[in-house]
């Protein structure tokens, strides 16, 4: 039983993450309907420069979210400005291909700039763990957990608040509509997509504390990203939140308690299974 | 036709150059760094042929045929290993093992959207490695090491000199392109492509587009698995890792894709290309170049898709179109017409007479059919009775239903109740494909023909499926009564000079009688029409009435809806007038044209 | 397509696949030198295991510069005299080839070190797997492969005739285990009798496993846990709170570097840690290891072939880790120290068969037998037996106390004292 709630506990906190990162893709999904398979990839790349901060500049993970965060706003933007707009209308195939060919780039140059070693962060001051319920939490997944949860509501606030960010739902709803409204849409594209990847970014950071980094760790985490997104249902935040917590709940409860070597298998398992009998996700409205 | 074979003609000389010379080489060279680069690139290349087959031409991307590699790889190694059975045999049952994976995998996963099934191919390729990596029989992480006594054997596909192995990878490489080829030049490419282009509209056609999928995927994953037992009696060594991994599944991918999809020859460029490209980067820059080419890999990636989607296929080909015509149709009063010739042939061409019944008397009848979207009736207890030989007009306002009536009766919607039939069948319930071997055409309201195909191909789509098999599709290139009769509705409506464009390039006139001819090809017993008269010049309505006359004077029934009352006042015998959901009135163009309710729906007295 | 650029296409590419087979006879020409011995060196330089492949590269250049250079005071083989003695004089010249940490391509590079640098050995390949391919290569055309550092008992159960192991495998390292906590319980009365096991999940870790398994079996030890993970982990924390939950007194790790910080923090976020942790080294006699986690690190129980400390008794060890500081800033670690060792038996013997020929040199490989004063490793000496594995090779148990590795085990050679049961972390 102890074993069980500290798995569960493990899993609420590392779901959060989760969540943090299939919230950027369940966005840029829901507002323009394209499939980021280059989204894991700038998550490694947030959590190498997080790494270089410290490693160099000994700026501590939390000191380096101003800095980190507007950069990759800005590489958010750019990405769409360079590339997505060019294939916002062409068939699924090359909306495929076109964020494949960008998982490449930015893989490999990772590769070339930083070599295929795993970087590590250790810290002797968040290094400790805190318990809760009598079991064990390490300080920085707790900073992390906490982290995610204040970003998932300040964006919340955002897009029922402000005038932005409503009409940020309203493009996400109907393009067309919008676009008679007057409302901006490219403008409002481009700032999904910079949302979307500095989401995924402060991911980065929340998560280098204690995890390590390699260019292929893209691999796990995009699965992981997409079950997130379509558990709970894309183009919506809540249903990130929620896919993003079962997701970590599932990985962590079953691979503690039945077998670690197939905890990935579970997550995969489940993702397909609700790709094939229920795509809009636990929260969605079929399309 | 002749277009082509001359074409290959021209190909053949050079073709037959190069296979000398690939024969030829280990031989000559004993540069086992080469032997062994050409050896990766012909099974990497095959493999990507494969790929080509459901990724390229029939368009479901996937990104998990690792997993058809290894299991190719693991069942040939555990045979020989533990009942030392030829890996010429083992090869094949490592096949039939992929092909029954593809099955099982394909069937409920085709009818995803496309970027769900690419998701659910990189789930199931990682579901496949990690079940691999602790399954302790085929030695799990440790892996296998194959049994090194068969050295040299006679068959046992293991040597201890590259040439042998450089034959039988060239000889693998080279089945896996002529097959590809084979069928790109048959009905089966072709029903691919448009399976790729308009999914729906094919089904409409009669191609039993799962069915079609089902073969594709199967056959590539016969030529992945026969690489990977290859792989595995080449490297001795194997593990999840090297056979089962995700990057082997990237790999095939990226040299499809670079190579130029849907093309025989893409996959062959693209390993070429990119193979010879990874190794030598490998051992000229040694560590440093690591990954340096595959940065390289995904800007021509991300161009392609961007830009040129056959790759550099793509780049080295210009499109062989015919001397450019002046463009009929522009305006389309130039259009040729041909006359009331007898367009169709006599019923008993195309057998179907168990469905129309007897000669006289309804045809199509549609029985108290509701359907709703959510809150939406948009069909509500709608009654409807199409006569034999007749052409009945239906009409009414925008959002009265039609359309979706049209969707029920060709089985892309399900009724929530009621009965359609065809002569004493029951077409509710059925697949849009059987309904349409059954003898219902439609066209559609937005143009639904394949614009990336030409407009003979087109026609090619449009043929009887019902029966049609998969070898005499795969294989034999086309029957002569289909040719016969698509030359013949081709030049009734003007359109044979353009057969060899493809038909995006066609004007929009054009286009509509396309699609016309590709329903009425297969003889069907009666075609739905919708909005035939749409977007139209009133010259070209009054030449597609005269055609829709004609061909109703050979004995076809039509089921039109129309906007443009004149022209189905003019046309059709009967008329019912449908709104709110429901067939309000039917009766002759008269009867309708002074119906009381029909003035107060339609005309808003 | 048209007929002039497939014309053109097919030109271009006949003229380039002929230049490259003339490049095949161009380059056999360059490496034919007179006057040079070469020898090929196989292993990973890039991919994760690159910073190992590159310290098992300084050790074997440093070998190569002592045969090569007269070093009359290093009572090694060869060290006295330029060059191989009995070859005129000829130098070493090593040509090394990146595997990339992978079995398919280490076997490529090693028929590419033979065929066109005509090398007359081959020394490789550091992991199991890539040893496995890479040394079948060898063993197919005829060329000996000297293998230092891989631990699968299986290279060895092959029966080759051109592959020689100067390193010991795993069996001989999971022993050492074994026989500590025997040792342990009869000394001391420490009580174990619980053992849980975490592994990487490649050859390197499954094979360790399951020879762990074995012994366990024989000395009437409970397998309480059996954990895989794959290399490199994002996180350990499912395994080891599963291996937690079943209660081991002691735990047996298969891993490489980067594994074992995240054993080391997760455990400690745990706030748990076994009677004794012993692993299968690879990662904590790396410099590196230490230097990241700092005093997080202590008290593990890496199993070493070599440990510095030895140069306490044998001072033959202090002067070539001295020769290597001076070159490369760091002390030398028991991978590159078996790659040193093995890179001078192989020159030895080339040496002693008197020619470049291949089968003179496996002969001679055959007929080895250096005394264990020659050696920098504990062993007693150098001696093949009929499978190729040297019957002496054998390891200490070191423990990583006071910021350094020190030799534990066995008693009689200990140089500190042997910390069990380890502090729990509070204590420290």
């Amino acid at each position: 039983m102890e074993l069980f709630l500290q798995a569960a506990v493990n899993g609420v906190v590392l779901g959060l993450v989760y969540a943090l990162i299939a919230l950027g893709l369940s966005f840029i999904w829901g507002v323009m309907d394209v499939v980021n398979l280059a989204h894991a990839e700038f998550l490694m790349l947030s959590m190498y420069a997080t790494y270089w901060l410290w490693a160099l500049g000994r700026i501590e993970p939390a000191l380096a979210v101003p800095i980190v965060l507007p950069l990759f706003f800005v590489f958010g933007w750019l990405t769409y400005r360079l590339l997505i707009r060019h294939i916002l209308r062409a068939s699924t195939a090359a909306q495929i291909f076109a964020t494949f060919g960008l998982l490449f780039v930015l893989r490999y140059s990772a590769f070339a700039a930083f070599g295929p070693n795993v970087y590590g962060i250790w810290q002797q001051g968040l290094g400790g763990s805190v318990s809760i319920l009598g079991t064990f939490i390490a300080t920085a997944r707790l900073v992390a957990a906490g982290v995610a949860l204040a970003a998932f509501g300040v964006l919340w606030l955002f897009l029922q608040r402000t005038k932005p960010g409503k009409a940020l739902q309203a493009a996400a709803q109907d393009r067309t509509v919008a676009l008679a409204l007057g409302i901006p849409v490219e403008r409002m594209f481009a700032l999904a997509w910079g949302i979307g990847i500095s989401s995924v970014a402060l991911a980065g950071i929340a998560l280098s504390p204690f995890y390590q980094v390699s260019p292929t760790i893209g691999d796990a985490f995009l699965l992981i990203a997409f079950a997130s997104v379509v558990l709970g249902g894309f183009g919506r935040v809540d249903g990130a939140l929620v896919g993003g917590l079962a997701i970590g709940l599932l990985e962590s409860i079953l691979g503690t308690l039945i077998s670690p070597t197939f905890k990935l298998l579970f997550v995969f398992g489940i993702f397909v299974l609700m790709l094939l009998f229920r795509p809009e996700g636990l929260l969605g409205q079929a399309r | 036709m002749s277009a082509r074979e001359s074409i290959l003609r021209g190909r053949f000389w050079p073709i037959v150059a190069t296979g000398v010379v690939l024969l030829a080489l280990p031989f000559l060279v004993r540069d086992t760094f080469f032997l062994n680069a050409m050896i990766l690139v012909f099974l990497f290349g095959a493999m990507a042929q494969g790929w080509n087959l459901i990724g390229g031409y029939a368009g479901q991307i996937s990104f998990g045929h690792a997993v058809f590699f290894g299991v190719g790889a693991y069942a040939a190694s555990m045979l020989l290993s533990r009942l030392a059975l030829s890996p010429w045999v083992g090869a094949w049952v490592g096949a039939a093992l992929s092909a029954t994976v593809a099955l099982a995998v394909g069937y409920p996963t085709f009818r995803l959207r496309r970027h769900f099934f690419a998701l659910a191919t990189i789930a199931l390729g990682e579901i496949a490695r990690i079940s691999f990596l602790n399954w302790r029989f085929v030695g799990g992480a440790i892996g296998l090491y194959l049994p090194l006594e068969y050295r040299n054997r006679f068959g046992f596909l293991m040597w201890d000199s590259k040439r042998p192995y450089y034959l039988v990878a060239l000889a693998l490489f080279a089945l896996a392109t002529a097959l590809v080829a084979v069928l790109d030049r048959n009905r089966v490419g072709t029903y691919l492509r448009a399976i790729n282009q308009d999914e729906e509209a094919a089904e409409m056609l009669g191609i039993p587009a799962r069915r079609y999928k089902l073969y594709a995927i199967a056959l590539s994953a016969v030529v992945a698995s026969l690489c990977g037992t290859v792989y595995a009696l080449y490297v001795l060594y194997i593990d999840p890792y090297n056979v089962m991994a995700g990057r082997i599944s990237l790999l095939v991918v990226v040299i499809a894709l670079i190579g130029g999809r849907g093309t025989v020859w893409g996959p062959v460029l693209g390993a070429v290309f990119i193979v010879m490209l990874n190794e030598y980067m490998r051992s000229w820059l040694g560590g440093t170049g690591s990954g340096a080419d595959f940065i390289l890999f995904g800007l021509l990636i991300v161009l392609i898709s961007v830009r040129e989607p056959k790759g550099l296929v793509g780049l080295l080909q210009r499109r062989a179109l015919p001397e450019a015509l002046p463009i009929q149709g522009a305006s389309d009063d130039q259009l040729p017409y041909a006359g009331p010739s007898r367009v169709m042939p006599p019923p008993d061409t195309f057998p179907d007479s168990d469905v129309l019944g007897t000669g006289e008397g309804i045809l199509l009848r549609v029985s108290r059919l509701h359907k709703r979207f959510g809150g939406v009736h948009a069909v509500r207890d709608a009654t409807l009775e199409v006569r034999h030989g007749e052409i009945l007009g239906l009409i009414g306002p925008n959002g009265a239903g039609k359309s979706t009536l049209f969707e029920c009766i060709t089985g892309f919607l399900r009724p929530d109740a009621g009965e359609v039939r065809l002569g004493t069948a029951r077409l509710d319930g059925l697949a849009p494909h059987r309904i349409a071997w059954r003898g219902v055409a439609r066209t559609f309201q937005a143009m639904r023909i394949f614009p990336e195909i030409s407009a003979w191909d087109n026609m090619m789509c449009a043929q009887e499926h019902r029966g049609e098999g998969l070898a005499d599709a795969s294989f034999i290139s086309h029957l002569g009564p289909v040719t016969r009769q698509s030359r013949v509705l081709l030049e009734t409506f003007g359109l044979w000079d353009m057969r060899e464009f493809p038909a995006g390039a066609l004007s929009y006139g054009q286009q509509k009688l396309l699609s016309i001819a590709m329903a009425v090809l297969r003889r069907p017993a009666v075609v739905l029409l919708d909005e035939p008269a749409a977007g139209v010049s009133p010259v070209l309505v009054t030449q597609i009435a005269r055609h829709i006359r004609d061909l109703n004077a050979s004995g076809v029934t039509f089921l039109v809806i129309e906007h443009n009352m004149e022209m189905i006042m003019n046309l059709a015998q009967r008329i019912a007038f449908m709104a709110e959901g429901q067939v309000v009135a039917i009766g002759s163009p008269e009867e309708i044209r002074q119906n009381e309710s029909v003035l107060d729906l339609y005309y808003g007295r | 397509m048209s007929r002039i650029t497939r014309r053109r296409f097919l030109r271009y590419s006949g003229a380039g696949l002929a230049s490259l087979a003339l490049t095949d006879q161009l380059a056999a020409a360059l490496a034919a030198q007179e006057g040079q011995v070469t020898v090929g060196a196989v292993y990973p330089l890039t991919g994760g295991l690159a910073r190992i492949g590159v310290a098992i590269r300084q050790g074997i250049e440093l070998a190569a510069e002592i045969v090569n250079s007269n070093m009359s005071d290093l009572t090694l083989p060869l060290a006295a005299g330029t060059g191989l003695p009995r070859l005129g004089s000829r130098p070493i010249r090593l040509v090394w080839a990146d595997t990339r940490g992978d079995p398919a391509t280490g076997r490529a590079e090693a028929e590419r070190l033979i065929d066109r640098e005509r090398v007359v050995a081959l020394i490789g390949a550091y992991q199991s797997a890539v040893t496995a391919t890479a040394s079948l290569a060898a063993e197919a055309k005829g060329i000996p492969f000297l293998n230092p550092e891989s631990s699968s008992p299986r290279l060895t159960d092959r029966g080759f005739k051109w592959f020689f192991r100067t390193g010991p495998h795993d069996i001989t390292f999971t022993k050492l285990f074994f026989d500590m906590m025997e040792e342990l319980k009869q000394r001391r009365g420490a009580r174990i009798s619980r053992i849980a096991l975490l592994s990487e999940d490649t050859e390197f870790g499954a094979t360790a496993a399951g020879v762990a398994k074995g012994y366990a079996e024989i000395h009437k030890y409970t397998i309480a846990a059996n954990e895989y993970y794959t290399s490199p982990p994002s996180s350990l924390t499912a395994e080891l709170l599963r291996i937690r939950a079943a209660n081991p007194d002691a735990i047996i790790g298969a891993n490489y570097l980067v594994d074992a910080v995240m054993i080391v923090r997760t455990l400690k976020e745990m706030r748990w840690f076994p009677q004794g942790f012993m692993v299968h080294a690879g990662f904590t006699t790396v410099p590196d290891f230490l230097s990241t986690v700092g005093r997080d690190g202590f008290y593990f129980l890496p199993r070493a072939p070599w440990a510095l400390g030895m140069g306490k008794g044998k001072p033959l060890v202090s002067r070539v880790n001295e020769l290597y500081k001076k070159k490369h800033g760091s002390d030398m670690d028991e991978v590159n120290a078996r790659a040193f060792t093995g890179m001078l038996t192989l020159a030895d013997a080339i040496n002693r068969a008197g020619s470049t020929a291949p089968a003179a040199i496996a002969g001679a490989l055959r007929e080895t037998n250096i005394p264990g004063s020659q050696l920098i490793m504990p062993w007693q000496g150098i001696e093949f037996d009929n499978k190729g594995q040297n019957r002496h090779a054998a390891g200490v148990l070191t423990q990583i106390l006071d910021n350094d590795y020190k030799v534990v085990w066995p008693f009689d050679v200990a140089e500190s004292q042997l910390v069990w049961p380890v502090p729990p972390w509070d204590r420290r």
